[in-house]
């Protein structure tokens, strides 16, 4: 079942004078289905924040239809089920962290108890809850990200839309919010991001559309995409020289074209993490 | 739309609108204590000051939180929620709005407490010309001739026909001013009408000074002549003394200046208002723009009423062209700024007493402001709510 269905959708922008025009996106298809992490993929100008405004009611649509949880999109039923994070951290400076989620649980018509129990959680969950008193203002980007990421949360929504959720995020950071917005879709949350960082998407995402110039030019499921009936790999634990020759000369001898053997690496993001835990260990023992 | 009004509160107070207004108190403050001798220029300019300021610092607010692109985005949250488009610039402009009444009646208690600091201000109540020591009212008979020395005992008014003519003799100590008034008294074969019109003391026009315990000749001006003539023949012109009163302390003083302010922030709310809906249609600039024209207008309208004011004082035995005068520029910069000054009380409205005030302010500004404050909100937000949602979020 779908969470989003896009039919058709262009989006036009005109000049005042309606003399010159743009055309951001140009007939569209695609949907989301429901508990899934959808991601738009694209360069800039291809058309993604629009394509996530018109979906968010905040664009009307030149032409074409989308439907959000079963109703147009912008309609009031489909913003009350739905949490927004947009592209930068356009929140509101001069109120504090724990104000700014109070604020949006106000916009969702939350009652304060209510408001106060779900924030003090989310602030928990995105490690805010130490800095919640201090202003946006003073916040680093990454830590004004992952408030932005509360406030998305606290009307407990259907839909999360996510405007390059992980920018400036450090990777400890960018580690925390993947497993949140895990673990949300595991609950049956549906995630629908859009990102710039390539490994980030192939990270989090079940599925993914790459959009270019207003269309969309490739989609599906990320695990599919990503690979490739062309060459396989084979993870092994520690092999001696000699097993090494042996292992080769037989792959040759089965016609297997073989590519080349190397030592398996690890990521950079794991490497870091390591690290970082290692040294607050040690901070922490001694 | 509540929660959209208080994040507007919440917003001038931690966005510098603290120094600001703290900076804005201390100079109306200081006007009002030290800018000239006499405590009524002093409150007048204090409180010109104080509504200048207001008007501006409303504009200027009602504007900028929407004047960049930077700002407009921090509107894609509330905009994504469930929070109606209209109710969200509604809230909006009342947030607003309560900031620049806010700030209107704060400065208006900066200019009370600081004239009060220095010995107060004089506030004027009609007397009966009867209760009046020493004072020598002649008029004329009817058809000219040579005045006769009369006195009335017709409450705090002396009236006379419309061809007589008053001479006063031995203003005492305190009696600043005297003004006009119409009846319709009745006459032989005709119903009197009972209401008392004011004459020259329309909000904007002067009190005819007259040197203290001296001598002045009132003429009855042509246009408080046109004004019998086009009432009922009984119509009657009336003089009323005005006595100054000095309140000095600030407590009683407060109340009177914060009384006064109350068009000026109704003023200020209606164009908080107003530009908060001009920025969401328009543009920041624009709005801004609008503010600078508005400060430049309002300072050289102040300006050239006071000096044709400064004239009028000065040439007290002409005191009939002084009014004119300042009748007309008050007319003419009146049209050009529309509502401001009818909504702002920049009458120097302290010269009525407070009866007369709260009738005529109350009565009429207060109400004509509260209607058009509720206009302009309602309007800010339907055109707020359409310029947010089709053109400044793409």
């Amino acid at each position: 079942m779908a969470a989003i269905t896009a039919t058709g959708l262009v989006k036009t922008y005109r000049s005042l004078g309606g003399r010159t025009s743009v055309e951001a996106v140009r007939g569209l298809d695609f949907n989301v289905e429901r508990g899934r992490i959808f991601g738009l993929l694209g360069p800039n100008g291809s058309g993604k924040t629009t394509t996530l405004h018109m979906l968010l009611g905040l664009l009307r649509p030149t032409a074409g239809e989308i439907r959000v949880l079963d109703v147009p999109a912008g309609h009031r039923e489909a913003r009350k089920r739905t949490g927004f994070l947009p592209e930068e951290t356009n929140l509101f400076g001069f109120l504090s962290g724990e104000e700014t989620v109070d604020f949006v649980g106000r916009l969702f018509g939350l009652k304060r108890d209510v408001r106060r129990k779900r924030t003090e959680e989310l602030l928990q969950r995105t490690g805010m809850w130490e800095t919640r008193k201090r202003r946006l203002g003073t916040y680093s980007k990454g830590m004004a990200r992952r408030i932005g990421l509360a406030q998305a949360l606290i009307g407990q929504p259907e839909l999360l839309v996510l405007d390059e959720p992980t920018s400036g995020l450090d990777p400890l950071g960018n580690r925390e919010i993947k497993d949140l917005l895990r673990e949300k879709a595991q609950a049956g949350m549906t995630i629908l991001l859009s990102s710039h960082l390539l490994a980030d998407v192939a990270d989090v995402c079940d599925d993914i559309a790459i959009f270019n110039r207003g269309k969309k030019i490739l989609a599906g499921e990320v695990q599919e995409l990503l690979s490739s009936a062309e060459r396989m790999v084979w993870e092994t634990g520690p092999v001696a020289d000699e097993q090494k020759r042996k292992i080769e000369a037989k792959l040759t001898e089965e016609g297997v074209q073989l590519y080349g053997v190397r030592r398996a690496r690890t990521t950079l993001e794991k490497l870091f993490m390591d690290a970082v835990r290692r040294a607050d260990e040690g901070a922490d023992g001694g | 739309m509540l929660t959209a009004a208080s994040l507007r509160m919440r917003e001038a107070w931690r966005r510098g609108g603290a120094p600001l207004l703290v900076v804005a108190f201390a100079g109306v403050f200081l006007v009002a204590a030290f800018a000239g001798e006499s405590a009524t220029a002093r409150y007048a300019f204090a409180t010109d000051l104080a509504a200048a300021l207001a008007f501006v610092g409303a504009l200027f607010y009602g504007a900028l939180p929407l004047a960049t692109d930077r700002e407009r985005r921090r509107l894609l949250i509330p905009c994504a929620s469930p929070v109606t488009p209209a109710g969200w610039a509604l809230g909006n402009a009342l947030g607003a709005a309560a900031v620049g009444a806010l700030l209107a009646m704060l400065l208006f208690a900066a200019a009370g407490v600081g004239t009060a600091v220095r010995g107060g201000i004089a506030t004027y109540s009609a007397q009966n010309l009867g209760d009046l020591e020493g004072l020598s009212v002649r008029f004329s008979e009817h058809g000219g001739g040579q005045p006769v020395a009369r006195r009335l005992h017709d409450g705090p008014v002396l009236w006379v026909a419309q061809d007589q003519w008053v001479e006063i003799d031995g203003f005492p100590r305190g009696i600043e001013s005297v003004r006009f008034k119409t009846r319709a008294a009745p006459v032989a074969g005709i119903e009197g009408t009972p209401t008392v019109l004011t004459i020259g003391m329309a909000p904007g026009s002067a009190p005819v000074h007259t040197p203290i315990g001296g001598h002045v000749q009132v003429p009855v001006n042509d246009s408080a002549r046109a004004m019998l003539q086009n009432r009922t023949p009984g119509l009657q012109l009336g003089l009323v003394v005005d006595r100054s009163r000095a309140l000095g302390a600030p407590v009683s003083f407060l109340g009177t200046a914060l009384g006064t302010g109350v068009p000026v922030a109704l003023g200020a709310a209606f164009l908080a208002a107003l530009a908060t809906g001009a920025a969401a249609l328009l543009s920041g600039p624009v709005a801004a723009l609008l503010a600078g024209v508005v400060l430049i207008l309002g300072a050289l309208r102040s300006f050239l009423l006071d000096a044709i004011e400064h004239v009028g004082a000065a040439n007290a035995e002409d005191v009939g062209q002084a009014m004119t005068l300042r009748e007309a520029s008050g007319g003419f910069f009146r049209g050009l700024l529309t509502v401001i000054p009818d909504l702002g009380g920049l009458d120097h409205s302290a010269s009525l007493s407070r009866g007369e005030w709260m009738a005529s302010s109350v009565g009429s500004s207060t109400l004509y402001g509260l209607l058009l404050l509720g206009v302009a909100a309602v309007l800010a937000a339907l055109v707020g709510g359409y310029g947010i949602h089709t053109r400044r979020l793409q």
